[in-house]
């Protein structure tokens, strides 16, 4: 029964240590591989009744000593796994001494008459392994600190007690009954998994801070994004925001609004995640104070590339800024590397592109920026987005593209501008669908502004 | 297809092949230690022969952006190669190519460092 349960702990261990791919630990695949064949060890040992000289060993017998002996190896490895190699190497050498020593005795075992006088290669170990540990410790040695060494440790020496305890005992009568040897496994087991326990509760414990930091770095972040856009008369406007992960790079602002002009900006931090997040707060908080001075949209972008530059090296982001004045009916942008925005004329149905001619913000110290106008009229759409929009790749690796968003442009011109928002990030998200699950790999952002007046 | 990088070394001009996707995560991170490589073994002229990549997201051109101005301050100038059609694109979007030297044929690449 002791046999039956150690050998299916052994399997649990060994296959979870497969199945917990990318943070297995090594400790878990030397016990499991340790336990399942000791355990079947002692199966076939408490099936034959081991009596000296009453019938030849056999292949059972043999095949059970065999298992045994060879599960000493990986016990040692876990051994040391949290012991270290040793003093010169110590614990190394015992491992490849008991091997050593194991294929010796099958080599004996195989010529002789009566192999169960042959003594055991355990005996080996449980002289040299309190050696080892003397020695090094006599050498000045410590094993490296490690969490839950103590309980480990005491699993450990219980076993080793136990297993060296059945080895006089064998030695002196001559049988091989396990005596002490299963309960000094048990007392390894549970301290084993009592370690495990507090090593796994302990990274959930990390895990669960780190889901709590991020659900409050997402709250930031969409602090710093507009909750609800201004309504301003003349105009209506709608946004939409998608970030692939907890957090992302892009940002959108409504900036300085008055009674004749508003600012849009759109920002795009190259990157996703954590430091995209940071740096797009960074962002923020450059392009408001500059639009607070009712800067324009070069001197805008051009303090930002500094901002970029001197605090956020090897960071660089893509903008675009658009001063909308409703009294001229005209706009001035600027662009740093962005896609350009879109215009839509409502009276020719025609689209523009709102070309800039600007280089990535953070590469180039100083960098300047050219300013572009435009006049619009009742009736016109303006887009503005972020590459995570006309990127969005298709299960096929197509590209949701400039083409398909002319189109839907042209086609969904009646739609009002929140409606049509939402068609359009309807149809992106349907696009980057993969295996029937929603799959983005960038952030997407955009906003829509329509001139009513 | 992941990434992968080659070396090789003509006139003591050292020439990185890149092929594959450059993209957030692996690629660009494999891309980043080989020019970090080159740059700690000394080699001051390096070129990035970008003919077999498939595709670079925006992550990929900041690396690749990343890498540049690393090698600059270190006085060590990276040049670029063979730009597909997708690597084009974003480099007239973001304007980049005012920044890199770029060539289209790998004599008239080498041969730019000896004037």
């Amino acid at each position: 029964m002791t046999g039956a349960s150690i050998f299916t702990i052994g399997l649990l261990a060994t296959t979870a240590y497969f199945v917990a791919a990318p943070s297995r630990k090594k400790e878990l695949l030397w016990f499991g591989l340790f336990a399942g064949p000791y355990g079947l060890a002692l199966i076939v040992r408490s099936a034959v009744p081991p009596i000296e000289g009453s019938q030849p060993d056999t292949l059972l017998v043999i095949f059970g000593k065999l298992v045994g002996l060879f599960a000493a190896i990986p016990a040692l490895l876990l051994f040391q796994e949290w012991y270290g190699y040793g003093w010169r190497l110590s614990s190394r050498l015992l491992i490849a001494l008991y091997a050593v020593a194991v294929i010796l005795v099958l080599g004996l075992m195989a010529f002789h008459d009566r192999p169960r006088s042959i003594p055991s290669p355990g005996i080996l170990l449980v002289i040299l392994f309190p050696l080892v540990l003397i020695v090094d410790r006599m050498a000045g040695y410590r094993p490296p600190p490690a969490p839950h060494r103590s309980i480990i440790f005491g699993g450990l020496f219980t076993f080793f007690a136990s297993f060296s305890y059945d080895h006089f005992a064998h030695w002196r009568s001559g049988n091989e009954v396990a005596v002490t040897e299963p309960v000094g496994f048990l007392v390894l087991t549970m301290c084993f998994g009592s370690g495990v326990a507090r090593q796994i509760a302990a990274k959930e414990a990390e895990r669960i801070t780190m889901a709590n930091e991020m659900a409050a770095a997402r709250k930031i972040q969409f602090r710093i994004l507009p909750t609800t856009l201004p309504s301003l008369p003349g105009f209506s406007i709608a946004a939409r925001y998608s970030p692939m992960s907890a957090v992302a790079g892009d940002f959108y602002a409504l900036l300085g609004a008055d009674s004749q002009k508003f600012g849009l900006i759109l920002a795009d931090v190259m990157g996703h995640g954590v430091p995209a997040a940071l740096v797009a707060s960074m962002v923020k908080v450059s392009v408001s104070s500059s639009a607070e001075r009712h800067s324009g949209p070069a001197a805008v972008l051009e303090e930002l590339n500094t901002t970029l530059y001197k605090e956020a090296p090897a960071q660089y982001a893509t903008a675009v800024y658009i001063s909308i004045d409703h009294e001229t009916n005209s706009g001035n942008y600027s662009s740093a590397g962005h896609p350009p925005p879109l215009l839509w004329r409502g009276d020719a149905r025609l689209l523009e592109k709102l070309d800039g001619e600007g280089l990535l913000l953070g590469v180039r110290k100083g960098q300047e920026y050219v300013e572009n106008k435009f006049a619009f009229h009742r009736g016109d759409r303006l887009i503005v987005y972020s590459d995570g929009l006309t990127e969005a790749e298709s299960e096929g690796g197509t590209n949701f593209g400039d083409a398909r968003l002319g189109a839907l442009i042209r086609t969904e011109e009646g739609l009002s501008t929140e409606d049509f928002a939402t068609m359009l990030l309807n149809e992106v998200h349907t696009w980057c669908h993969k295996n029937g699950d929603p799959s983005q790999a960038d952030d997407i952002t955009f906003v829509v502004v329509d001139f009513q007046s | 297809m992941s990434m992968t990088v080659q070396l090789r070394e003509i006139n003591g001009v050292t020439i990185l092949d890149v092929a594959g996707r450059i993209t957030l995560g692996e690629g660009s991170v494999i891309l980043r230690e080989k020019v970090r490589e080159q740059l700690n073994l000394g080699k001051h002229r390096i070129i990035v022969n970008l003919a077999g990549v498939s595709y670079i997201d925006s992550s990929g051109l900041g690396e690749l952006t990343s890498a540049f101005t690393t090698a600059k301050n270190r006085g060590v100038t990276l040049k670029l190669l063979n730009l597909t059609k997708r690597v084009h694109d974003l480099m007239q979007i973001t304007k980049l190519y005012t920044v890199f030297d770029v060539y289209d044929d790998e004599g008239s690449a080498i041969e730019s460092f000896s004037q």
